[in-house]
């Protein structure tokens, strides 16, 4: 006979969400928070602005806990794409760019490796998240400097090319080659990335 | 956009860094190439490895009590599901249990056997057609819900034939709109009168259900401006038509979006979408 886990996974936790019970999200809250929170203070540098993200993050998953779908991934990095979505486009809205429209980019599904998730995957996040600052610190300072002017500032690359005074091909390339490059320090630490 | 543009522009557009127009069209590309999706799914994990390259900042002890007395209070606004919003169906006489011969429906007190039946059949009469008055108004009450909904869907669908109508006359466009993060399987289209008019009519399904006190609302965004464009009530069914009238006409508008908002609306979006398509077109 099965017993119940000792640590119960985000799945079933989650399950639990429908149930309207509010110790599985305060469970959910406490697990990733920080990364959350994290996340929001990095982009919108306001904490303030950073607990309203959170905030809306949580409540979303506690009053649609079926948006969050697990055959399209854990749930740390489909929270974690949801803040950094809210966080940019909160920032986006807070600077004048008239002329600019910016649509809900569509991240593509997650492959699940073996049909299975790990029941708490916070140590594989924190893993993770030290590969890629490790990685990050490796690559040239300009071509880190265009991703996070990107990624964590909301900025296009003509924004960028702009703000910097270079050429537009520079942004683009810096952005294109950093990346890889990321990828290219990650794998070579053994870091699987699923396709 | 061809394959080799994506493969130059695939790492821009994880990071955000495309201006619109063109993730629109490298999302477009996607939609027909599986090479190409395989390669931005793969640029894709990359993104989710720089949500984690930030500064760990623990969060103040108050937000956890915030947010846990937001779920709380948005739990208690609910209404209770044990109670029917609706009047219930009369029950077919096939289906009722059928009463058991030492079980009464109503007590009466003891009295002589031939007194009971008399009590029994003088009352059986005012029973019998106060349960059927209760059936007919609980009938009535169910007809006039179809018949309002009816009468709905019947405006709807007129005002629907107008735009399409107008649109013949003065020329129309349709729009993709896409599930978005909130629901990656919802589709819809858009269908708007060019330049007379703000008339439109949206088409849409797949979106979730909503907890009861929500409601679909459609925006019509330009620049940082988001327009409320109505609101959409998932109960209604599984594909739902909103008739738009704007105050200029639809093509004026970069995008339309579809967010879920309390159900008496939203002063301004306050979810993430669940549908966006790109209306203008440069």
């Amino acid at each position: 006979m099965g017993m119940e886990p000792a640590v119960p996974s985000d799945q079933a936790l989650v399950a639990r969400l429908s149930a309207r019970d509010s110790s599985a999200l305060d469970e959910l809250y406490q697990r990733y928070v920080r990364a959350v929170y994290s996340l929001a203070c990095r982009v919108l540098g306001d904490p303030s602005l950073a607990e309203d993200v959170v905030q809306d993050v949580f409540l979303k998953l506690w009053r649609q806990p079926e948006s969050y779908r697990a055959e399209r991934g854990s749930l740390g990095p489909w929270l974690l794409s949801v803040t950094h979505n809210r966080s940019v486009d909160m920032l986006r809205r807070r600077r004048s760019h008239a002329e600019q429209q910016f649509p809900e980019v569509q991240e593509a599904p997650a492959t699940v490796i073996n049909g299975a998730l790990d029941p708490v995957d916070l140590a594989g996040l924190q893993e993770d998240a030290a590969a890629i600052r490790r990685a990050l610190a490796r690559i040239p300072p300009e071509q880190r400097r265009a991703i996070e002017m990107a990624f964590f500032e909301g900025k296009t690359h003509v924004e960028i090319s702009a703000e910097l005074g270079e050429p537009l091909g520079t942004a683009k390339t810096r952005i294109r080659l950093g990346m890889r490059k990321l990828r290219a320090l990650l794998e070579a630490e053994g870091v699987v990335l699923h396709a | 956009m061809n394959c080799a543009e994506v493969d130059q522009n695939r790492e821009l557009h994880v990071v955000g860094a495309l201006p619109w127009d063109t993730a629109e069209d490298l999302e477009a590309h996607l939609a027909d190439c599986p090479s190409c999706r395989e390669a931005v799914s793969r640029s894709w994990e990359m993104a989710k490895m720089l949500r984690l390259a930030v500064p760990a900042t623990d969060p103040p002890e108050s937000l956890r009590r915030r947010v846990l007395a937001a779920a709380s209070a948005d739990t208690a606004a609910e209404p209770d599901p044990q109670i029917p919003s609706s009047p219930r169906l009369p029950v077919s006489p096939s289906h009722r249990s059928p009463v058991s011969p030492s079980s009464r429906r109503f007590s009466v007190p003891h009295l002589s056997p031939r007194l009971t039946w008399a009590a029994a059949a003088a009352t059986l009469p005012l029973m019998l057609s106060g349960w059927l008055a209760f059936q007919v108004t609980a009938l009535q009450q169910e007809v006039h819900s179809v018949a309002q909904a009816s009468a709905r869907s019947q405006t709807t669908n007129e005002m629907t034939a107008e735009v399409f109508l107008k649109g013949m006359a003065s020329g129309g466009a349709w729009a993709a709109v896409n599930g978005a993060e909130m629901a990656p399987a919802a589709r819809g289209r858009l269908y708007y009168v060019l330049n007379d008019g703000g008339e439109a009519v949206l088409f849409c399904e797949g979106l979730p259900p909503l907890p009861r006190d929500q409601a679909y609302q459609v925006w019509l965004m330009r620049g940082q401006e988001r327009l409320s464009a109505g609101m959409i009530y998932p109960e209604e069914g599984a594909k739902l038509v909103l008739v738009i009238r704007a105050p200029l006409p639809v093509g004026e508008f970069d995008a339309v979006g579809v967010t879920s908002e309390p159900r008496r609306g939203s002063a301004e979006p306050s979810s993430s979408n669940y549908l966006w398509g790109r209306v203008k077109r440069s």
